[in-house]
Order: C-alpha cells, then structure tokens, then sequence
C-alpha cells in the first residue's frame, strides 16, 4: 500500500482558478521523490494538500491510509507530527538559538527536558552544527540556517519529510549538501518528497520526478536503476572540489559516531 | 496512562512558561494594562464599600430613630398611660416610654456646651415631660416615620412631635450623596473595567502578532489549536490575576485608611466595609475570567 496517493486530485481557490488539475499518483514508503516544475506549476499546493493546509476541491489525497479530505480537523495535527517539512525561506525563529529551534516541536510531543536536550544534541550532532546549538540564527549562513530547519523536522522522527524548494536560496555547494542531507535521511527510510525547480539538481540527483505545469501533470519519470548524486556537468557531485569530508573518503573522528554528513558548512 | 498524565502536565508547565514569556513581550503594554486592571479593581471594591456603608448607615438610622412626643402640662397620669397603651399598640412601634420633666431637662442639658450648661442654673435648661417613642427597624423607613409622626400629632393632649434625625433633610441628603457616589464609581468601574479588558485584548494582539511564525511553525508541527493559543490565556489570565488583585489589595488598604480617618477626626461607629476574606478570591476568580474572555477575544480577531 503506498504512503501517499493522490487520485484525479483538483484545487480551485475562490474564483475558480485552478491550481492542480486531475492529478494522480502514489509515492511508496521509503521513496525519494522530485516535484517539478516553473513557478506556479503547483508544487507547493500539493505539498500544501499532503500537509492538509488546504483541501482538495475535488479527488482523494489519501496519506498514511487517511483519506484527508475526510479527515477531521481535530486530527490534522495527528497528521502532521509525522510529517517533516522544510522550506525555502527556513522559517527559523529568530529570537530563540539553534537548539531551541530545534526543540520546538518536541514540546508539542510533551517530551521530557532530558528527551528533548538527548533529540535535539543528536540531530544537531548528525547534521554537523552542534556547535552552533547556542547560536541565533542570524549568526548562521544560509546552509547552516537550512540543517537548523532540517534538524527542527528530523527530531520529530517523521516518516515524511516534505521539502518546499529547500535549496531556493542557497548556491550550489550548499544546495549539493542539503539533498544529500536528503538522500542520507532517505537511506534510513524516510520518504522524501521534495520540490524544486532547480534543472541542475534533478540532472544531479536522478531521481523519480514528478513534472507539474500549469497545474497538470505532464510527466512522472521513473528513477533510473542505480542513482547516485552528478552535478551539472555530469559528474559525481561528491568528487566536486569543497563538497564535504563525509564524501570525500575520511573517515569520522576516532570514537566519534559518524555524522549524517560531516561537510565543512558554507558561508551561504 | 501515566506517562500520558506526565506529558500532559510537561505540556501544561510549558504553556504557562510560554505565557509568562508573553508578558515581555511588549512589557510597557502589560504594565499599563495590569495598572489600570488594578484601579478598576480598586474602583470596584471601594464603590461596593461605599455602597455598602450606605446601607450600614441607614439601617443604623432606622435602627436608633426614636421620635419624642411633648405632652401639654395639663396632661394628666391617666392619660398618659393611655397615650402610651395606644401608641405600643402600632406594629411600627418597637418601645413606649416615659420621660419626667427632670430626664428631659437632663437630656437637653446635654446636648448644651459643657461649659455653658455648668454656668446655668437648672430651671434655666428647658424640661417638659414626653413619651420616647422607638420606632420599629425596617418597619418603613423615612416615610414610615412621617406616618407615625402625623398618627402622634392628632392625638389629644400632645404638644409638639420632634421628628428623628433620620427624617430630617441632612441625614437624606447625606444618604442620596452617598448613593451618588456609589452609582458614580460603579459606573466609572464598571467602564474602566471594559476598557482593561480591550487592554488586555491589545497587549495579546501585539503577543501574537509577534509570536504569528512561531504559531504557523507549531501548527505544521502537529500543535493542537489549544497547545498553540494556550499561552494567551495563560497571559491574558496572569494579567487578569495580577491586576484585579493588586486592586484587592489598594482597596483594602484604602478602606483601612479611610477608617483609621473616620475613627481619628470624627470618632463615629461607622467603618468602611472591605470584606478582606472575600476581596481576594474573587479578584483572582474575575481576573481568571477576564483573562480568558481577553484571550478568546483576541484569538477570535486574529482568525477571524
């Protein structure tokens, strides 16, 4: 059974513009998932749909076996704390440090301090900025203010993590490190879907693609065989010069557990 | 079920360290509304007081009013004690009695400057002997006196009535001041308190437009509606607390302050009532609510 599906799903905001038009498709559990496509294509509207910010004017979002047309409004936030997202702009809270971003949702969740100072040390550790935990993220470049708001979803344990053009306004190197970041969480088994409209990236990272246009579906591109990250030229994207220590073949310090991805960060 | 009690309560102290962090956020905002919470407080329980006093006052009136009847000289014991039969026999009459010559003359006397009664010899001091009538407390009021005072002055043998203090213009002059006054601050009390409470909404406002990111963030976290507006009761709450009972508290000490003056520069039984016992609870019970009527106002406005 798959983890998502969206069957001849159509959104129309007021005045009968339609953002999505008759879209259907499933996305199994553990699968990485490119949404494509210029801007206004509908990317975030469906992501928006998944995270039942909006409801579907016609057709079913079916995610984790709910259908979430039908679901009430008292269990969205059921919905939701298995849900990770990330966006574009971070949304960090400026006035609270690294780890207290971090932290936020586990307070939600109700978790002890000790639970939640364990979480958040570790998914600071795995995404290589425990040592900015006591920072305000305006001391963070643009990459490391990005982990900060993938950490903020990882500690929450999803099974899905759902990225709204993470790498918008990142460079390249950086955007490099987060997908990878992606693909690593992906590797444990989270479902990834990300939405992007970066070429480079989808010809980087060759994964399945979701093409949207005006609201339509226009092509669902399988994965290939065997991906593996390329950057723009073709080639492995780890090989590329200043991309990271995790990749670059050296091993984590002595003792130490290995990080999700021990990249020096950039100055973004 | 236990570990579910023990995050709920997690939850729970979390909520309310979010609520007291609300209080920074525009602290000037929160010291303005807490003060003019407390003198709406304060208004509100001095204008109960006062209110209450009146009706202290009255009754104490009511109570003490005793109407003299003169009796003409040529009256003579008989008729006296006749007089005295029919009248007792009124239901608004408490007590009938009797006063010679000399105890009326005693009792004028006193009511002379010490100084000047000593200087006076005793025929000089006018005595004429009378019935002391009590009226009933409750039985009517002022203008139950009036009735009992115009039964009195068609009886035979009677000379002049001398009507209570409680009838005469001073005392209802000073009784309808009072009530005035009382009408006037529960007025200003009952406005000041609606305008605190658009303070309250407006200091909440301004915390959830600031805290607005952070509910967006909490919400697409899986936050309940109630974990995310939590902390605007919780402040709009302490708030209330806060200001309601430091009104309890100037009230009472104005109250204590008002009687030691009452006590030191007139010397009368008569005290401002500040009911200590049961200021503060229900200061904390109105700011509880005003807390929370603040909070649903300013959520209801801010999603609407």
């Amino acid at each position: 059974m798959p983890l998502i599906s969206l069957h001849g799903v159509t959104k129309r905001y007021l005045g009968g513009i339609a953002a999505l038009t008759d879209i259907t498709f499933d996305v199994d559990e553990g699968e990485f998932l490119f949404l494509s496509g210029p801007s206004g294509a509908g990317k975030t509207t469906l992501l928006r749909l998944l995270l039942r910010m909006e409801v579907a004017s016609q057709g079913d979002v079916l995610a984790f076996g709910r259908n979430l047309r039908a679901l009430r409004r008292s269990a969205v936030p059921f919905l939701r704390r298995n849900i990770g997202v990330v966006f574009q702009d971070f949304r960090l809270l400026p006035d609270r440090t690294v780890a207290e971003n971090v932290a936020v949702g586990l307070h939600v969740l109700g978790l002890g301090r000790r639970d939640i100072r364990h979480r958040v040390e570790n998914a600071l550790f795995d995404l290589g900025i425990d040592r900015y935990a006591d920072h305000y993220p305006s001391m963070l470049s643009g990459g490391e203010q990005q982990r900060v708001a993938i950490g903020r979803a990882l500690v929450m344990h999803p099974a899905l993590i759902l990225a709204d053009e993470p790498t918008g306004n990142l460079d390249w190197d950086l955007s490099n490190e987060i997908v990878r970041l992606f693909e690593e969480l992906n590797a444990k088994g989270t479902t990834v879907i990300m939405a992007t409209h970066d070429r480079f990236l989808l010809d980087a990272y060759p994964r399945r693609t979701i093409l949207l246009n005006r609201g339509m579906l226009i092509e669902d591109r399988p994965a290939p065989k065997e991906p593996g990250p390329k950057d723009a030229a073709g080639q492995d994207a780890a090989r590329k010069p200043g991309t990271g220590k995790a990749t670059d073949g050296r091993p984590p310090p002595s003792g130490a557990r290995p990080r999700m991805h021990d990249a020096p960060l950039g100055e973004g | 079920m236990g570990s579910r009690r023990t995050s709920a309560l997690r939850q729970g102290l979390h909520l309310v360290g979010q609520g007291f962090k609300g209080l920074a956020v525009s602290p000037g905002q929160t010291v303005a509304c807490v003060l003019s919470l407390a003198v709406a407080g304060c208004l509100v329980v001095l204008s109960a007081s006062f209110g209450s006093l009146t009706v202290e006052v009255l009754d104490r009136a009511g109570r003490s009013a005793k109407v003299l009847v003169y009796l003409k000289d040529e009256v003579p014991a008989e008729r006296v004690k006749d007089l005295m039969i029919r009248v007792g026999a009124r239901s608004d009459v408490e007590a009938v009695e009797y006063l010679t010559r000399e105890q009326d003359r005693a009792h004028n006397a006193d009511l002379l400057p010490r100084d000047v009664a000593a200087t006076l010899p005793t025929e000089a001091v006018p005595g004429q002997h009378a019935l002391e009538v009590t009226f009933r407390a409750g039985a009517g009021g002022t203008a139950g006196i009036a009735a009992l005072s115009s039964f009195l002055k068609a009886l035979e043998g009677v000379d002049i009535v001398a009507e209570p203090p409680v009838g005469s213009g001073r005392l209802r002059a000073l009784a309808a001041a009072v009530g005035f006054l009382r009408t006037v601050l529960m007025m200003l009390a009952a406005l000041l308190l609606v305008g605190t409470l658009f303070f309250v909404v407006g200091t909440l406002t301004r915390t959830m437009e600031r805290r607005k990111d952070e509910m967006s963030i909490l919400r697409l976290l899986g936050a309940t509606d109630a974990f995310v507006r939590a902390p605007n009761g919780t402040q709009g709450v302490l708030q209330g607390v806060a200001g309601l009972a430091l009104g309890a508290v100037a009230a009472l000490l104005v109250s204590g302050a008002v009687n030691a003056w009452l006590s030191a520069e007139f010397d009368v039984a008569v005290r401002l009532p500040a009911w200590p016992g049961r200021v503060l609870p229900l200061a904390v019970a109105g700011g509880i609510l005003l807390g929370v009527a603040g909070a649903f106002i300013a959520t209801a406005r801010k999603e609407a």
